[in-house]
């Protein structure tokens, strides 16, 4: 009697611990990050209102000159009506081709910013698909750095893709609102959702300041308004200002110290391929 | 034919001291080594990071003072082990003096082997720490053969002495020996190299190309289960294979794609040897262990196997290893190879022709061995039913040999009766 009863017991625990244990699996499985990086990964350039997809041309130069390296890059615009147009070229074999994301329709505005994200991540489908990459890191200048954000938190897909480093350089996070108790519709969205942020990212935003307050545009109580989004949430996030010369708003991408700041945050990381544990079994 | 040549061989190797020492103090150390192995479980089902419970129940949130408990457990299932193979050391240079003098045992042997076995494993150990010491103490083959020859050492001088051994001349022996331990761990402090080159050379034997032959795992199997099987259980015995690059290829295809009929390497160390050629431990001992609950006539081996099989189920052997003892039992020695070979050309063949999938999803620390290939196949029925078929198989393997050992005891028991 007693015997059967601990077989039975002990069958119990197994039938247990196999429905548990399938369900820890299988979320286990679809929470997981892809594992093994392409060894492509590119460089995605996001412009800001009112600029076009050649906004990134003096700073990829100066870029190069810094590495006395040519590099690829591509020029992509997105069309209101989905269709890319490409210029540029994308030279095969290079680890961190650039490749810039712009748009057409390159209006200001929260609801405009909306379009924009939707545009980028069609964009970015297709790209993924077209150049084989499955990671890759972003910088985005203004508002790119918003539709940035954006993107992460309602269509970045981290089973799929994985963002190594962002850099947004002076992205008005609470657009040209200079009180920082007051939050604009589009910074209490992007707090609100900010768990979607993926938190191996590396983050930095920079600020340039010409006076005490603004880079001519942005107001430097905006820009910092991003720590709201990214602090805690993201694996590190920094805050850089940025002051003296070639700090107005539409410089900063080609600012020699934010130029020295992309070549050591994110070219100079080599993002060594992260392998997941594998879980072998007990010995 | 064969059979009787094995049984003979066993009882004559039964007959001698040094056998009868060593399996004596593994069978003593039995209770320690059953709760030295349901501290582990414990520890490794609900305290580890991804074990079992704790990943189903989320455990950590719920129990207080988890880390605590849990560092608790996992020091004193330490301690345990590396008592036991102090004792080991200890029991089989006492036990092999006292069953062959005439003359008053002092266990002085005992405690020059305990005392030198200790400071071989403090002096090899990369750092004083006892829980650092203590990972040294899982190959208790070194304890065993400590004992053995400070055993004979003793015996040897006491016959030509033809006296009581003398209090002087165990101090005398025990310095020559501390000089020989001093010299042992002055060696592997300064060759460390050659211990990782040899490592190494076995390693990359076993992992040429990008992906192993099917061949490759089953000689590393064949390897890791012999040394085993002399109680050479280390860091390195279990892990010879477990670095195969292939794994994380696999892993990374089955998260992107999900589809597990399609993973780059269907075969691997880890689709074969972790989901079904290693059901309860090396040497696929839950098939043991049921044939043994079924079978085995001998009280105390009977009794052993009861103790063992919730902890089989859990993969840890250590219980029937001790109390059977299946460490050095030659009778046991071909089915603890072959097994667990014959299970993963089983599976093997049931992968090739695509009758399961290769289990390749993440799966809990310490999950049951019968679950590992239904949870890693994303809870597919074939998989399970396959790993039952190994169990079986295994079973019938066993079967035979199991029948041997209760004609070798049985004899024993009759002849010690006349």
């Amino acid at each position: 009697m007693t015997k059967w009863l601990r077989g039975l017991i002990l069958a119990g625990l197994i039938l247990i611990i196999a429905i548990f244990g399938l369900k820890w699996t299988r979320q286990n499985m679809r929470n997981a990050m892809p594992a093994n990086n392409s060894r492509i990964s590119p460089i995605i350039l996001v412009p800001g209102s009112s600029a076009t997809q050649e906004r990134f041309d003096a700073m990829v130069n100066e870029l190069n000159q810094n590495t006395h390296t040519t590099s690829s890059l591509l020029k992509v615009t997105v069309h209101p009506d989905d269709h890319l147009s490409y210029s540029g070229q994308f030279r095969p074999g290079i680890v961190h081709p650039y490749i810039v994301i712009a748009f057409a329709n390159n209006k200001d505005g929260y609801s405009n910013i909306k379009k924009q994200t939707q545009w980028f991540q069609h964009a970015m489908l297709i790209l993924t698909a077209r150049y084989h990459f499955n990671n890759f890191s972003a910088i985005g200048h203004s508002n790119g750095g918003l539709v940035l954000t954006r993107y992460l938190e309602k269509y970045f897909n981290r089973q799929k893709l994985r963002m190594n480093t962002l850099m947004t350089i002076a992205s008005p996070f609470n657009f040209s609102e200079t009180n920082i108790d007051k939050r604009t519709q589009m910074l209490s969205d992007l707090v609100r959702d900010k768990s979607k942020i993926p938190s191996n990212l590396v983050m930095y935003s920079v600020a340039g300041t010409e006076n005490y307050n603004n880079d001519g545009t942005v107001p430097f109580a905006s820009v910092e308004a991003g720590k709201y989004i990214y602090q805690d949430q993201a694996k590190s996030y920094t805050q850089i200002t940025v002051t003296g010369e070639d700090t107005t708003h539409h410089d900063l991408p080609q600012n020699r110290e934010i130029v020295s700041l992309i070549q050591q945050y994110i070219l100079g990381n080599p993002n060594k391929n992260p392998q997941p544990e594998v879980n072998v079994a007990p010995q | 034919m064969m059979e009787n040549q094995l049984i003979n061989f066993t009882q004559r190797l039964t007959k001698k001291h040094f056998y009868q020492a060593i399996i004596n103090a593994l069978r003593i150390l039995l209770p320690f080594e059953f709760i030295g192995i349901s501290l582990h479980i414990i520890y490794e089902t609900t305290f580890h990071r991804n074990g079992i419970f704790e990943a189903i129940f989320d455990l950590h949130s719920h129990i207080p003072a988890f880390k605590q408990i849990g560092m608790t457990l996992k020091v004193s299932e330490s301690l345990i082990f590396l008592s036991i193979a102090l004792l080991i050391a200890f029991l089989v240079a006492d036990l092999l003096v006292s069953s062959s003098t005439k003359y008053q045992n002092n266990h002085l042997a005992g405690l020059i082997s305990l005392i030198l076995y200790f400071t071989l494993i403090s002096e090899t150990s990369p750092s004083l720490n006892l829980l650092q010491i203590s990972e040294s103490s899982g190959n208790i083959l070194l304890p065993i053969v400590m004992g053995l020859i400070i055993g004979f050492s003793f015996l040897k001088l006491q016959s030509n002495f033809h006296s009581t051994f003398d209090t002087n001349l165990s101090i005398l022996l025990f310095f020559i020996f501390i000089l020989i331990v001093g010299a042992i761990g002055l060696t592997v402090h300064q060759t460390q190299y050659y211990a990782t080159l040899f490592y190494q050379q076995v390693t990359s034997l076993l992992n040429i190309g990008q992906h192993p032959s099917f061949f490759k795992i089953l000689l590393a199997v064949s390897l890791r289960n012999i040394a085993h099987f002399f109680g050479m259980i280390s860091d390195f015995t279990n892990t010879v294979a477990n670095h195969f690059p292939d794994e994380s290829a696999n892993l990374a295809y089955a998260s992107a794609h999900h589809n597990l009929w399609k993973i780059p390497y269907p075969i691997t160390f880890h689709t074969l040897y972790n989901s079904y050629g290693m059901l309860g431990g090396s040497g696929m001992l839950l098939a043991l262990n049921g044939t043994l609950l079924f079978k085995v006539k001998d009280k105390q081996m009977q009794f052993a196997a009861r103790l063992s099989m919730g902890q089989t189920l859990f993969d840890q052997g250590g219980t029937l290893l001790f109390g059977i003892p299946v460490l050095f039992n030659p009778l046991l020695l071909i089915p603890f190879l072959l097994s667990p070979l014959v299970s993963m050309i089983l599976a093997f063949l049931f992968i090739s022709w695509k009758l399961v999938p290769p289990a390749t999803y993440m799966i809990p620390n310490a999950t049951p061995s019968l679950l590992r290939a239904f949870l890693g196949t994303n809870g597919d029925w074939r998989a399970l039913i396959l790993s039952l078929i190994c169990v079986a198989v295994s079973g019938i393997i066993y079967y035979p040999f199991v029948k041997m050992l209760n004609r070798a005891t049985l004899e024993q028991g009759d002849e010690m009766h006349d």
